[in-house]
């Protein structure tokens, strides 16, 4: 848009494209701390490895053979079988890749849902924003896991269900932080100014606002989805969540507990996946929230 | 540890003070000017010059970051830089009181502003709650703020602009100090409240004889003000002198530049383009060696970046950086308009 | 409490009609009470910003805006373009009725008179780089030549004495006076007819003031604008203004010629403001240090 490349290298071939990429990563992460770069690594890790289960699995995770039943780690099963001789590894990532796309879906789908109608509340006031307010207050207050109870019993059990829930409760704090963003942005000089310019609402709201007001709801996002994270593998763990033969890692932790006692690696892995899960975005968002000291000199 | 008399109050000498480690920025690099006892000095500089942290200095109020890192500041003689913890805080109480620009964030919000006050003068004066308490209204009184027994139990964000500051030369004043260290204090503030406030730093050193460092970006309030002027850019002293003395005939082209650009109303109905200074005050971060007016300056030379910005004499009455001061060098200001000439 | 002197009635300096017409604007705001009072159904009273203002500014001039905070003149400029809503009062632009304009004709008259605001560190988006801003301030309102963006931002730039190369530049990497330079861009490329200079040099260094000031000069000469110039400084108002109006407490207590006010003020104000003005000529002439 107009002159906005006057400073980057003339475009030419991949090896610039590589160049000015890697330049652009090293800025963006130049002012991290390490809290912050250990928990992108961590949780970078998990998500890598759990996308790429299809590839890196070394059975299919369905695949029955009771007479492997229950044997511990060895080479074949770095993490032993389950009670029907299904590779507890496999189980585990695959289980942990549906777990993390639903986990981003419902999380972004709330964030955006939410931000949008927070932006709006904050922006025009008035009726928008005490129909906002009010809905916003209700999914608060609605007890969670009612709710969820409630929209399975229509869409029957299942990650579906789950889903649908965190994000009718989810919006409702993004709208929360979009909105009071927005009321404190809507007063900053070059929010007026765009009014004073004549620019439509629609133009100061998506093009002038919103790059601001994202920022603290993608920040706050971070912990969201360790806490949604952690909610689908409860109710997983409850039996609402995906059912047999591919379960998700709430499903796993629950189907080895009989065995705790001698078959221990059923639940162990699943249950350390989730815990380095929510380790590393805690990391992740206490860096991002340490970071930004500004040391202005006047 | 004697309390040496001397002929200075507050002597700056050849002042340094960097960010970060390995010398990466000094904000002020070599600063040296002085206060008497009783006389009012101005500091005057814009943006970058270093005059608000050369005055922090005095009270090792420095950010985070920051340390002096050459020269001595004395204060009766006694170098403040070698203070123990309570010869500083001696200091800070009995010695020197220092107002800042800002004067809500200088009071807390939620406390009465005659208890704060009244707690200043319970730790530096050490006297009991009652006595405290009304030598406070005595205070409010003398820094002529109205119905000082009412206002004893005001919220600071009950008060005006110019009440509050007022309350904050109350507490700077509390103790009597030697010298009154005032950083934009009337910056904030509404012209007509500035005037007030400014009458009464000077009715204040007129009764008590109290020093007062006057910092400002405006040579206009440092003119009203103060005997002698400190004229500050880009972390050096570039003139020094009785205030008459340096506005009449500048020993320095960026005073001399300064005066011939600065609005001033008597231009009313003569339409003039200003004579501007071209370009803009230093970055922060660059340490660029020799004059740092020189990239401005109309008298430029290739000896000015290897300049020592040393003060000296130069033939006038008051002490200049710029060693081809002379005659004809800077012009002197040529007359402006004024009221007898519309 | 006032000398009893009406504002002057304000005369056109040239001839034919006037670009901005003023008249009898009022501006209320409620003052919050108590919880007692509120009960006790006490009337609320309002606080008069803006109390019966009226004046005129000509095509080509600049007016200045004077008074001290709280004085309204802010609330003034702001009503122009309806930022705030006016209580009472008729306001013209081009002989158009502000206050009846709605949607598309409001945004067309705003583009008419932009303004620029006071701090250099926040009226421009952060997130967008300057010429970015300029330029979309030009497409919004399709100005000719903004098809060409890089043409179109570097002529802008370079009447604002900014070298193109700092298109590319987010505002942070520019000092206060360079982004006010922005900022004052970004209101030309909507081809405005009148600007409005909110406390437009109030936050800049004394020497970059300057610069600025001559700049406005130059806008009113090549380009023929007229600038609605509001300062607290009268100095600074001295030196750009043609006509000056002083305001006190929401009320416009005089107005005429910047010569005619500053030199032979009327108005008690005018002659307090004046007094406590601080001028460097003064003190030498009284003696610096008394």
């Amino acid at each position: 848009m107009g002159s906005g490349s006057a400073l980057a290298p003339a475009a030419g071939g991949p090896a610039s494209l590589a160049a000015r990429l890697a330049g652009r990563a090293r800025r963006l992460t130049a002012g991290w701390n390490i809290e912050t770069r250990m928990g992108v690594v961590i949780v970078g890790v998990l998500i890598l490895i759990s996308l790429l289960a299809p590839l890196i699995s070394p059975a299919r995770p369905d695949t029955i053979s009771i007479l492997d039943a229950l044997k511990g780690p060895s080479l074949a099963h770095p993490f032993g079988t389950d009670y029907v001789g299904r590779d507890v590894l496999s189980r585990t990532l695959y289980g942990a890749r549906i777990d993390l796309l639903v986990v981003f879906t419902v999380t972004y789908i709330g964030l955006i849902v939410g931000g949008l109608a927070g932006m709006l509340a904050g922006y025009f006031g008035g009726w928008v924003d005490s129909l906002v307010g009010r809905a916003a207050d209700s999914a608060i207050a609605f007890p969670f896991i009612i709710l969820v109870l409630v929209v399975i019993t229509i869409t029957g059990s299942g990650l579906r269900g789950i889903g649908i829930g965190i994000i009718l409760v989810g919006w409702a704090l993004y709208a929360r932080l979009a909105r009071s963003e927005m009321l404190s942005l809507r007063e900053e000089q070059f929010m007026i100014a765009t009014r004073s310019l004549g620019y439509s609402h629609w133009r100061s709201i998506f093009r002038h606002a919103l790059p601001n007001v994202i920022r603290s709801s993608l920040i706050y996002s971070t912990v969201d989805i360790l806490v949604n994270l952690l909610v689908i593998a409860a109710m997983s763990y409850l039996g609402f969540g995906a059912q047999e033969p591919s379960p998700d890692l709430g499903g796993l932790i629950a189907s080895g507990q009989p065995y705790l006692l001698n078959a221990w690696w059923i639940t162990t892995l699943p249950g350390i996946f989730v815990v380095l899960f929510g380790f590393g975005i805690s990391l992740i968002g206490d860096g991002l929230s340490h970071g930004d000291v500004s040391v202005g000199i006047r | 540890m004697s309390a040496g008399r001397s002929d200075t109050l507050l002597s700056v000498e050849n002042l340094e003070i960097t960010l970060g480690r390995h010398g990466a920025w000094s904000p002020v690099r070599n600063v040296t000017f002085d206060v008497k006892p009783g006389e009012t000095v101005g500091i005057v500089g814009e943006s970058g010059s270093g005059k608000s942290l050369s005055c922090r200095s005095v009270l090792r109020m420095l950010p985070p970051g920051m340390r002096v890192t050459g020269g001595r500041l004395l204060f009766d003689g006694r170098d403040i830089l070698r203070f123990g913890r309570g010869e500083l805080q001696a200091l800070r109480r009995t010695g020197v009181g220092m107002v800042f620009q800002d004067p809500f964030s200088s009071l807390n919000p939620t406390y009465r502003v005659g208890s704060q006050l009244a707690e200043v003068l319970r730790i530096s004066a050490g006297l009991d709650h009652r006595a405290a308490r009304s030598r406070a209204i005595e205070l409010l009184d003398r820094v002529e703020i109205a119905d000082p027994a009412r206002r004893f139990s005001s919220y600071p964000g009950e008060l005006s602009g110019g009440m509050r500051q007022r309350v904050m030369i109350a507490m700077a004043i509390a103790a009597a100090p030697r010298l009154l260290i005032a950083d934009e204090a009337t910056t904030a503030l509404d012209v007509t409240t500035q005037a007030q406030i400014l009458k009464l730093l000077r009715g204040l050193r007129d009764e008590s004889g109290m020093a007062i460092l006057l910092v400002s970006h405006d040579i206009g309030v440092v003119a009203e003000t103060c005997e002698r002027i400190v004229v500050m850019y880009g972390g050096h002293v570039l003139e020094a002198g009785p205030t008459a003395s340096v506005l009449r005939t500048p020993g320095h082209p960026y005073t001399a530049a300064l005066l011939r650009s600065i609005p001033t109303i008597a231009s009313a109905g003569h339409p003039r383009r200003l004579a501007a200074i071209p370009g803009q005050p230093p970055e922060p971060g660059g340490n660029l060696a020799g004059c740092p007016f020189a990239p401005r300056c109309e008298y430029r030379q290739d000896a000015c970046e290897h300049l020592d910005m040393q003060l000296s004499p130069a033939g006038r009455d008051h002490d200049t950086a710029c060693p081809f001061a002379g005659p004809g060098v800077p012009p002197v200001p040529g007359p402006l308009p004024t009221k007898a000439t519309s | 409490m006032t000398s009893g002197c009406k504002p002057e009635r304000d005369q056109a300096a040239s001839a034919g009609e006037p670009l901005v017409a003023v008249e009898g604007l009022v501006k209320l705001y409620p003052v919050r009470q108590s919880a007692r009072d509120r009960l006790l159904r006490v009337p609320a009273r309002e606080q008069r910003a803006v109390s019966g203002v009226s004046f005129e500014v000509m095509r080509g001039e600049i007016l200045g805006l004077a008074g001290g905070s709280g004085s309204g003149k802010t609330t003034t400029a702001r009503c122009l373009t309806r930022l705030v809503e006016p209580d009472e009062g008729t306001l013209r632009f081009d002989g158009r009725d502000i206050r009846a304009a709605r949607g598309p004709e409001l945004r067309e008259l705003r583009r008419r008179m932009p303004m620029v605001f006071q701090d250099p560190y926040s009226s421009l988006n952060p997130r967008i780089r300057v010429g970015a801003a300029v330029l979309e301030a030009g497409r919004v309102h399709q100005r000719p030549g903004s098809d060409d963006g890089r043409q179109f931002v570097a002529g802008l730039f370079e009447r604002v004495q900014l070298s193109a190369g700092l298109a590319g530049r987010y505002p942070r990497d520019l000092s206060g006076g360079q982004r006010q330079r922005v900022a004052i861009a970004r209101a030309l490329a909507v081809g405005p007819e009148l600007l409005i200079a909110d406390e437009a040099v109030s936050a800049l260094d004394v020497s970059i003031q300057v610069q600025l000031l001559n700049l406005f000069l130059e806008l009113r000469d090549d380009l023929g604008l007229s600038i609605l110039f509001i300062a607290h400084q009268l100095a600074v108002i001295a030196e750009v203004a043609d006509r000056v109006g002083i305001m006190d407490s929401g009320e416009l207590v005089e107005i005429g010629s910047t010569q005619d006010v500053f030199l032979r003020p009327q108005h008690s104000y005018t002659q307090q403001l004046l007094a406590a003005n601080p001028d460097p000529q003064r003190a030498l002439a009284g003696d610096a240090g008394s």
